[in-house]
């Protein structure tokens, strides 16, 4: 038997659900294949829904190419055939506490700039074990994969065009940085990306992303650090 | 001991099923056992560069199903006694081709044989996943060219995790061979360079071959470049190569030229 763990996203509207699928369409804009071909779950542990919202809630993500692979926060007892099952370990598992997406939302909304994502936890393995470091030793290749969700990763060669890395904290990679990247998945606004030379195609600190056409040309081919500054990305060259 | 040897690239057309046959023919040219085998099921090529499409009557399907003994699939090469060749079946369905299917006849060669030479299809789907399956070396086979160079670090990648060797724990082997490399374009940056295709791959790098007439010519004849032609450049950097996977401490630059292999190269080409 072979088994593997993933990452998925957690949904977990808050407010009113009209209202939120607002926020979600306004946020798609900016990131319309963001969930194409991702797991989602979606945890309502926040609304009280009778099985006619449920319905119409998934369906109207389903419009939005979200597919649902499990729901959380729901009494099983009447959920019909059909619907995707309910994933009540998720929370036990070590979801993200969402106190801090939603107070970070705010903080967001707040400063007149809206850049939600925050609604999109990444969840795994248990948090408890989180902050650990990845050390990646040699390349990452194209069609690789790393993704530390609670810590940081380390990749001492490079990563290569078509490759990923994920980490809940920073990223450094010492060779050369041409893949995708993304830090601070967990919502740490601190993280920050680090390349011994940066020719990357996707980076991204939390909710913000810049992809290789909005990068500074001159940045290009240089040891540079990246970190948040509000709403973008900010790169430094470093020596 | 004998070795298997995976040649593969991800992207078609980058030089596979040449390197494939120039390589067999120039290790059974030093004396060894050869048997290079086809996984490209349903688009076979190698019995045309090894000018042997004449005389196919089984094929690696046939063994796997146990339709025909290996003895009876194998091919032996008109112009090299120790080199044999087993090929593609064309009209079969690929799915045919089966994990335990390959494992056996992979185990057979290895009896009578010192180097088998597995020719990957292109992609990296079964075929080509069942090829490299049982390497303990892989030559990845590169082109100049940023498109075949990522598809290979794709390959790289598939190698350290999908392979037998790489799933108990083990290292597998991996060469850098940069085919149809063209000293003059790269200098116009009209291609990729040497050091900015092994900074990419950073896999050692056992040969680069230039683009030759030679190679075309070699495989339309159905002969590799190694027999039809050996004192070609192509020729020499095929036989190169294979003395050093044999682990011959050759440097990469000939031994005459007092310049770097890229120039000796250059200076070839232009000729």
């Amino acid at each position: 038997m072979k088994a593997r763990s993933l990452l998925a996203f957690v949904l977990q509207p808050d407010g009113e659900l009209t209202d939120w699928l607002v926020g979600l369409d306004h946020w798609l804009k900016g990131a319309p294949d963001f969930f194409a071909g991702r797991p989602v779950l979606l945890d309502l542990s926040n609304h009280t829904v009778d099985r006619e919202t449920l319905l119409d809630l998934l369906s109207r993500l389903s419009q939005r190419g979200i597919r649902v692979m499990g729901i959380d926060g729901v009494e099983s007892a009447w959920l019909p055939m059909g619907m995707p099952p309910i994933i009540s370990q998720a929370r036990q598992a070590g979801m993200r506490e969402i106190t801090a997406a939603a107070a970070l939302t705010a903080e967001a909304s707040a400063a007149g700039e809206e850049k939600p994502g925050d609604e999109a936890a990444p969840s795994t393995e248990d948090l408890a074990s989180g902050g650990k470091t990845l050390i990646i030793d040699g390349p990452v290749r194209s069609g690789q994969s790393i993704v530390n969700p609670d810590g940081d990763v380390i990749v001492t060669g490079a990563v290569s065009s078509g490759a990923e890395v994920v980490a809940g904290g920073s990223v450094h990679v010492y060779g050369a940085l041409r893949g995708r990247v993304c830090a601070g998945a967990s919502d740490d606004e601190n993280a920050r990306i680090f390349a011994g030379r940066l020719e990357a195609e996707f980076v991204a600190i939390g909710a913000v992303f810049m992809t290789a056409e909005t990068m500074d040309p001159l940045l290009r081919s240089k040891r540079v650090q990246a970190r948040l500054d509000g709403v973008s990305i900010r790169f430094t060259t470093l020596n | 001991m004998s070795k298997v040897l995976v040649v593969t690239s991800g992207k078609g057309g980058v030089g596979k099923t040449t390197t494939a046959a120039a390589l067999s023919a120039a290790l059974a040219g030093e004396g060894k056992k050869v048997a290079v085998v086809d996984f490209d099921v349903g688009l076979r090529n190698l019995d045309l560069i090894m000018g042997a499409e004449r005389r196919v009557v089984f094929d690696l399907i046939d063994v796997i199903n146990g339709d025909a003994k290996l003895s009876q699939a194998l091919i032996k090469d008109k112009r090299i006694e120790t080199l044999s060749l087993l090929p593609a079946s064309q009209t079969r369905d690929k799915d045919a081709l089966t994990e335990d299917g390959v494992n056996g006849v992979i185990e057979e060669l290895k009896k009578s044989f010192d180097w088998i030479v597995c020719d990957s299809p292109a992609g990296i789907e079964r075929g080509a996943t069942l090829a490299m399956r049982h390497a303990d070396v892989a030559l990845v086979v590169t082109n100049p060219e940023i498109s075949s160079v990522r598809d290979s670090d794709r390959i790289i990648g598939l190698l350290d995790s999908k392979t037998l060797k790489a799933e108990t724990g083990g290292d597998i082997e991996k060469h850098l061979l940069l085919t149809r490399y063209d000293t003059r374009r790269a200098s116009r940056g009209e291609m990729l360079k040497v050091e900015d295709v092994l900074d990419i791959l950073s896999i050692p790098l056992l040969g680069v071959v230039p683009e030759s007439e030679d190679v075309l010519k070699a495989s339309n004849v159905g002969s590799p470049v190694t027999v039809s032609n050996p004192q070609s450049a192509a020729g020499m950097a095929y036989i190169t190569a294979a003395k050093r996977l044999e682990g011959a401490d050759l440097p990469l630059t000939a031994p005459t030229s007092r310049f770097g292999f890229l120039k000796f190269f250059g200076r070839r080409a232009a000729a």
